[in-house]
């Protein structure tokens, strides 16, 4: 099965900002979930995923097809569901469906006006008139009418209520369950992604954390609950990230087995949720919590 | 008060540089030019009483009204330092544009030409009339409302015209005019100097209330 | 005990929409969480609650004063953010906070300062060049760090991080260590709530649906699973929201201990939660 998309050892810099050996694919059929930190790169990748920006080194291939050479053709295929803000507000909804029907080969008009009756949208309002939420439907709207076979969202659960959210996962589920069809989210809900997501990819100030499957992920990350001397004993290296407070310690492991070995017993061994991930691994990177760590663990000697 | 005049300054410093430097502009282009003092100090407060205006639009424009009715202050309050506000900007503008004019009158030795009660008379209801007329349309309607008392006057500028071109009677609009100034001799004449002066700043005072408290009234029932 | 906030039989109409009959508390020194779908009535709620709109019946108490007639001194105690910040687009984050903070004559200019440098502002860029994120961040700053008794936040964390929801919330937590303290917060991010809130109360279609402590919720409602003849016969009156599940069918219900009193062992009752309620109740307006 041939991958929807392949980005291959992409860099991106922008002034203060470096997105740097970046590489992962999605398989067709699949939904893969873009999570990280705001400012980690996700919607620079998204942008670089749609030639919106060139890379400065690396390649993305899109439908098997280099997304620079075949840009235009791959964008046909392809749904962005982003904020609208750039779509202007004084005309209705069913102007913007208009204009934006000549761009794609496979506009749907029957389909547009479906989607947009079950979406409780008002079509011969004006875009600003409608709320957050509601614009979020629109674009989701915009991007599914013309049976693209790529769907790519940027944050589309921003000021979207746990129904609506919920709806939208249910839509993109059976989306995919022609196989031919794929999904690229980039969300802060995590927990929407523990849903549905079948990938997951973790970007964190612009490096690539992990891409991989769902259950890989879960089967590999463990949280470990344990007190002070646990810690002194064994040293915070096998941690990817820790929080230490008076009572005991929180540590993101990569290894289950390893830890299980060391901790076994004297410890509580969890499942992490994707938000434990992220917390434990932004505070890998933070300032000062080696020293916060590592003087703590000598304090529970 | 002062909070909310260093608020305005915090929020619109830019617009404040941009017009200090249309008046520098303009005060050098008339430099050749004979100077007319009552003339140069009515175009210069016009363009002073813009300064204020363009924050309440800007305010209109950015959304911002959400912040300013979060603070503090009652919706009376807010009405009233925006009053006392846009006079104190609108102010210190025509006072910094009279400073250069009496800059250049002074270079040619004429500065009494500037201190003259009739000078500061053209400034002061200028900017009280902009002021009285616009604050509340903007206000009300934001950055539209600029717009309304200029297509008003357009409309009876426009309306005047007709009249005077389809009338029989070969009216001019000095026919308006010219009454008025007559009327305005007699009072001075009349007064004295010194009740005329006074008589048109309580007028000028009345007008200014009188909007004050319209705005009040339109504010306090807007929803943000 | 006293209420930090009292809403009584709040109504506000509108052409497309009303909220009517809107009443509940917040005591003092707890968090509450406002939930519900989009266009229920949140954001009209809490524009009520600081007079940005007009109301057209009810009162609004903040601690025990009455909102309009002691407007002023009742604002200056509140620490506000809204769903969409608002500021001069063309002013940088320092001098918005010069124009902002002297109002406030509690403002303590290490709190903001320490914030600052914990939310990484730059503080020195315009305010339109800012991510939303940050803008909302921003924001967030400002509310806190005028010791304002109550915190009123619309959707504050929307478009923020895991990572930045968590220490946020977690920075809330300290702050309400501060017994006299009080926060009111509305949120589509449920696990949020269930980070931090003591109680919900849930609006739907202009209409309050619950106001109660979260235990409270968690203990009463439930999600009812079986036969779908069990749930469709004379318990029906007590479910919300029925429908079907691949095993038969499953439904909400507010009254959880009654249905395993009457049902027992015939199904399975499941702790509800928040995010199971707004689900099941839907949007309203519309079949479930």
């Amino acid at each position: 099965m041939e991958n929807v998309l392949d980005v291959r050892k992409v860099r991106k810099s922008y002034e203060g900002f470096l997105l740097d050996n970046v590489s992962f694919s999605l398989p067709t059929g699949y939904i893969m979930g873009l999570i990280g930190p705001n400012g980690a790169g996700k919607t620079t990748l998204i942008k670089l995923i749609l030639d919106l920006v060139r890379p400065d080194s690396g390649a993305i291939r899109v439908f098997g097809n280099d997304n620079q050479i075949d840009g235009v053709r791959i964008r046909s295929r392809i749904g962005f569901v982003h904020e609208t803000s750039g779509l202007p507000g004084y005309l209705t909804l069913e102007q913007i469906g208009a204009m934006a029907a000549p761009f794609y080969a496979a506009w749907d008009d029957g389909e547009f006006r479906r989607l947009a009756r079950e979406f409780e949208l008002p079509l011969r309002n004006r875009l600003r008139t409608l709320s957050r939420g509601m614009k979020t439907r629109f674009s989701l709207v915009l991007a599914l009418c013309h049976h693209a076979d790529l769907i790519i969202l940027d944050e589309p659960g921003t000021g979207l209520d746990p129904v609506f959210r919920q709806e939208m996962l249910e839509r993109l589920s059976a989306l995919i369950q022609s196989e031919e069809k794929s999904v690229l989210f980039s969300t802060h809900i995590t927990s929407d992604l523990e849903r549905i997501a079948d990938y997951i990819t973790f970007i964190h100030r612009g490096s690539l954390i992990f891409s991989s499957s769902r259950d890989e992920v879960f089967e590999k990350w463990v949280v470990v609950k344990g007190g002070l001397d646990l810690l002194a004993d064994t040293g915070p290296g096998l941690f990817r990230g820790v929080q230490v407070t008076a009572y005991g310690f929180e540590g993101l492991c990569d290894d289950v087995g390893e830890a299980h070995r060391r901790f076994a017993s004297r410890a509580v061994i969890e499942k992490p949720s994707l938000e434990d991930i992220m917390f434990f691994v932004s505070r890998e990177s933070a300032p000062g919590s080696e020293d916060q760590v590592s003087l703590l663990a000598t304090l529970g000697r | 008060m002062l909070n909310f005049l260093i608020k305005d300054w915090y929020s619109n410093r830019l617009m404040v540089y941009l017009f200090v430097g249309v008046i520098v502009l303009n005060s050098a282009l008339m430099l050749g030019d004979p100077i007319r003092p009552k003339e140069l100090i009515a175009l210069h407060c016009c363009i002073a009483t813009m300064l204020p205006i363009s924050f309440l639009s800007r305010e209109d424009r950015f959304r911002s009204t959400r912040l300013v009715c979060s603070l503090p202050l009652t919706r009376k309050t807010i009405s009233q330092y925006r009053y006392l506000s846009s006079w104190a900007y609108a102010s210190g503008l025509g006072l910094f544009a009279a400073v250069l004019m009496g800059a250049s009158l002074a270079v040619r030795s004429e500065l009494t030409r500037l201190f003259t009660p009739g000078v500061l008379l053209v400034g002061l209801t200028c900017i009280s009339l902009v002021l009285a007329v616009f604050l509340p349309v903007v206000i009300r309607f934001g950055l539209l409302g600029t717009i309304i008392p200029l297509v008003i006057l357009q409309v009876i500028g426009v309306v005047a015209m007709i009249v005077v071109s389809v009338s029989s009677r070969r009216l001019s609009v000095s026919h308006l005019i010219l009454p008025v100034r007559a009327a305005l001799d007699t009072a001075y004449a009349e007064l004295g100097p010194a009740f005329y002066y006074l008589t048109w700043v309580a007028l000028l005072v009345i007008v200014n209330l009188f909007s004050c408290k319209l705005s009040e009234w339109l504010f306090a029932r807007q929803d943000c | 005990m006293a209420n930090a906030l009292e809403i009584v039989n709040l109504r506000k109409n509108y052409r497309a929409f009303t909220l009517r009959d809107i009443s509940f508390q917040v005591p003092e020194g707890y968090v509450m969480g406002l939930i519900g779908p989009n266009g229920a009535g949140k954001t009209t709620i809490i524009r009520l609650i600081m007079n940005l709109i007009r109301r057209d019946a009810g009162e609004i108490r903040l601690f025990g004063l009455d909102l309009l007639e002691h407007e002023a001194n009742l604002k200056a105690r509140i620490g506000f953010v809204y769903d969409e910040p608002c500021f001069p687009e063309d002013a940088t984050l320092e001098n918005i906070k010069r124009a902002v903070s002297r109002f406030y004559p509690t403002w303590d200019e290490d709190v903001f300062q320490k914030l600052a440098r914990s939310f990484e502002l730059p503080l020195g860029k315009w305010f339109k060049k800012l991510s939303h994120g940050t803008k909302m961040k921003f924001s967030l700053a400002l509310a806190l760090s005028h010791h304002a008794d109550f915190i009123l936040m619309d959707e504050p964390t929307s478009g923020l991080d895991p990572v930045f929801r968590r220490e946020l919330l977690m920075h809330l937590r300290e702050l309400m260590q501060d017994e006299r303290r009080s926060i009111l917060f509305s949120t589509h991010i449920t696990t949020d709530l269930e980070r931090i809130a003591d109680f919900v109360t849930f609006v739907r279609d202009g209409e309050l649906v619950l106001s109660a402590a979260r235990e409270e919720i968690l203990d009463r409602w439930g999600i009812v699973k079986g036969d779908r003849r069990l749930l469709n016969g004379e318990l029906s009156g007590l479910l919300v929201g029925t429908r079907e599940s691949p095993f038969g069918a499953e439904a909400l219900t507010s009254n959880a201990p009654e249905i395993r009193r009457r049902l027992g062992a015939a199904v399975v009752v499941e702790r509800a939660r928040l995010e199971d309620i707004m689900v099941f109740m839907g949007r309203g307006g519309r079949h479930a």
